[in-house]
């Protein structure tokens, strides 16, 4: 036999077994699904791209041996783990690889951070009746009663108030807005300016821009002349910037601002606090400016501090702001499993909503409203600070609660 | 006492993933394999067909069962798509005849999308011309993930569920009849196709385009042909695949799902031979659930189980192409018959 021969024919063995494996898992598999409540119940876990995914696994790993830790002193039989899988940022990886963890006998999967995966999924979840518990969906769009796909992040709607709330008590009468033309920025925009005009706050000029600009050049001159039109108009000080972007737009875009010094009074919002890529790249201006951002703020207590604690202690660095919800999502899966007595994908999503509104993790309070989101956020407001000559920071400087619409600002 | 969806459905997850993927393999081989006609831009049609598929049959629906104008499938999608499902749920011939009608359309579309970019076929080298086919379904997937009137932009949008009308328990075994009929009725076709006399002609001109045109053969209009064709088949692929989905997300039709992993079919399963594109392309779809599978069992692996089903396809990959470069199933020399 020529070696060609047997090469051939070794790659055909394998061929066959993978096929022949895959069908013999299909006999097998439901032998891994956990019919009643003992022994190890998978928690599946999907992350739409592998470096934010580390670090949502942060929150989720330590969540899991605080909920294994709980259930062993409690003499629960039972222990939960994590099976977890990648999409590799494609939709298409996404469903294929939902569809073989449920094939596993898998019934709750958090994760599932992008929106447009949630969306290419849903059929798959609702179909199969297995649940979606997202840790960082939050587009406006995908906001449905009565499915299987809940989420834990603030949606986009909810941060309006508190873009509003503190606008007013700065004495803001005209907002400029920019947003990235897609439907998370779009979407963000929109809902702020109708909350903006609904309070009397004139929005004279909003640029949409591509998402993959990476020369802000043209924009930001664009900016300046309607900054400085409304400015004539308004005064200094009572004109914002509100920059609905992710950091690496923000921070391409500031880039180019700290050339536009005419825009250095411009005080400006933007979506996100803790924008590391901002600070790297143009910390001074976002200073000078007093850049402000929101956050869906964890509760001051001592269990964000020993999470907090042990992040920076683990891997270096301070957890990620989706971490939160992430944590919080093993924690829910986990109590709605142990709720609905059954590890079955239909009794889990009738139970999980009652859960959630009892339950107050590291994202605060989680409660979900009719179509199984946040209901309510209470928002961190950090600005960018000089700490000391050359350094800045983000600070905190107040928080916004959106279920009693209250601001408090943190005393220097 | 059994459940029949538990059976049902992971069956039909395969078998109708598989389906979508041998159509792109498929066309593929009709290009590369017979033709010579390199292609790394396979997702142009296949956006093709989505785009058809998110934009026809949801707006005659709305216009059927007299969805009040003022809600937009784009916008209102979510509230559109559940008025939708209860109207198709109880109505099987219209929901059939939507989804045909959009079969034919996207086949159209896409052929008339073969035809234009036959025109560079004709023209270009095989270099430029893979990396121009691959601009240019770049520049298609940019304009869709972008452009949201076409079919949501970046988020995308749900699909009504057009084959709801078998129930909850039975909407697998509808995707698994609706699509893998329609792969099966497309690879015998295409099958009957390449061993006729056309098809020994496309590979005539796989060899030697110059013999071909020096024996009289009009070799540009036969490669505008495939093209069409197998431009025709990617579209399906995207109406399925979408429909499969029951959602249009543009961006989900990347270089390395919607190009390279059909390339990766096709080299492993045998160029040039359809019974080598679908052993290929079963093998790898099917090695690679067996590895998702199998993922909690390797956590003794000094790295992320996450990674090892590209590590263990690229090494199969480099062992296909080492030592057995023609494929599993290699094209069978043909003789030439006598008169």
């Amino acid at each position: 036999m020529n070696t060609n021969m047997l090469y051939g024919g070794f790659l055909i063995l394998i061929l066959v077994a993978g096929i022949g494996g895959f069908f013999a898992g299909q006999y097998f598999a439901p032998v891994e699904t956990v019919p009643t409540l003992e022994g190890t119940i998978p928690i599946g876990v999907i992350y739409a791209e592998p470096v934010e995914g580390e670090l949502y696994a942060q929150g989720e790993k330590y969540a899991l041996d605080e909920v294994n830790a709980w259930l062993e002193d409690a003499g629960i039989p039972v222990q939960f783990e994590r099976w977890v899988e990648q999409a590799e940022t494609s939709a298409t990886k996404c469903v294929e690889r939902a569809e073989a963890l449920i094939e596993r006998g898998v019934q709750i999967i958090v994760g599932m951070e992008w929106s447009s995966h949630v969306k290419a999924t849903k059929s798959v979840f609702d179909n199969q009746k297995v649940v979606c518990l997202s840790s960082g969906s939050q587009s406006a769009d995908m906001a449905i009663a009565d499915d299987y796909i809940f989420r834990l992040p603030a949606p986009v709607p909810l941060y309006s108030p508190s873009h509003l709330a503190v606008a007013q008590d700065m004495g803001i009468e005209a907002a400029i807005m920019i947003y990235t033309d897609e439907p998370f920025g779009a979407s963000g925009a929109e809902g702020i300016t109708e909350a903006y005009e609904d309070a009397g706050i004139v929005v004279p000029y909003s640029l949409g821009v591509a998402p993959d600009t990476t020369d802000f050049t043209p924009e930001v001159g664009a900016i300046e002349v309607a900054y400085l039109d409304a400015v004539d108009t308004y005064g200094v000080g009572k004109v914002i910037l509100d920059i609905i972007a992710p950091d690496t737009i923000l921070s391409d875009m500031f880039a180019v601002i700290t050339t536009y010094p005419e825009l250095h009074t411009a005080p400006t919002f933007v979506f996100d606090a803790y924008a590391t890529a901002l600070l790297d790249k143009a910390a001074e201006t976002a200073a000078t400016m007093n850049v402000t951002g929101f956050w869906l703020k964890p509760p001051d207590d001592d269990r964000t501090q020993a999470y907090y604690d042990y992040i920076v202690a683990t891997y270096g660095d301070e957890p990620y702001a989706f971490s939160y919800t992430a944590y919080d999502s093993i924690w829910i899966a986990a109590l709605s499993v142990l709720a609905a007595g059954e590890y079955d994908g239909e009794k889990i999503k009738a139970v999980l909503p009652e859960v959630t509104s009892h339950y107050y993790g590291l994202s605060g309070w989680t409660k979900l409203n009719d179509a199984g989101d946040r209901a309510f956020a209470i928002f961190g407001i950090s600005q960018v600070i000089e700490t000391s000559p050359g350094d800045y920071e983000w600070e905190d400087i107040g928080i916004y609660d959106a279920s009693t619409d209250t601001l408090t600002w943190t005393p220097p | 006492m059994v459940n029949i969806a538990d059976i049902l459905i992971p069956i039909s997850t395969f078998v109708t993933f598989f389906a979508v993927y041998l159509l792109v393999s498929l066309a593929l081989n009709l290009q590369q394999g017979y033709t010579g006609i390199p292609n790394l831009g396979l997702f142009l049609s296949i956006i093709v067909g989505a785009v058809v598929t998110a934009v026809l049959p949801s707006r005659l629906a709305m216009v059927i069962y007299s969805v009040p104008p003022e809600l937009n499938f784009i916008e209102d999608n979510a509230q559109v798509v559940a008025l939708l499902n209860v109207h198709l749920a109880s109505d099987p011939f219209t929901s059939i005849g939507l989804l045909l009608l959009t079969i034919v359309v996207a086949a159209g579309a896409g052929m008339v999308t073969g035809y234009l970019t036959s025109f560079f076929v004709r023209r270009l080298d095989e270099t430029y011309l893979a990396v121009f086919l691959l601009a240019l379904a770049e520049a298609a997937r940019t304009i869709g993930t972008y452009y949201r009137p076409l079919a949501g932009g970046n988020f995308g949008i749900s699909m009504p569920n057009f084959v709801g009308w078998f129930g909850a328990d039975y909407y697998y075994l509808g995707l698994f009849i609706l699509i893998s009929s329609v792969s099966v009725l497309i690879f015998f076709l295409t099958e009957r196709l390449c061993h006729s006399p056309f098809g020994r002609l496309l590979r005539s001109i796989r060899e030697d385009e110059l013999t071909a045109k020096t024996v009289g053969k009009d070799t540009n209009r036969v490669k505008m042909i495939v093209m069409a064709l197998s431009s025709g088949i990617l579209a399906v692929a995207g109406v399925l695949n979408t429909t499969r989905q029951a959602a249009a997300v543009i961006p989900t039709y990347d270089r390395i799902d919607f190009t390279f992993w059909p390339w990766l079919m096709v080299i492993v399963g045998g160029s040039g031979n359809n019974l080598g594109t679908l052993v290929g392309t079963i093998s790898l779809i099917s090695l690679r659930r067996v590895l998702i599978y199998m993922k909690p069992s390797l956590s003794f692996l000094p790295f992320s189980p996450i990674w090892f089903e590209h590590i263990l396809l690229g090494i199969i990959l480099l062992l296909v192409m080492f030592r057995r470069p023609e494929g599993l199933i290699p094209e069978k020399p043909r003789k030439l018959q006598g008169p």
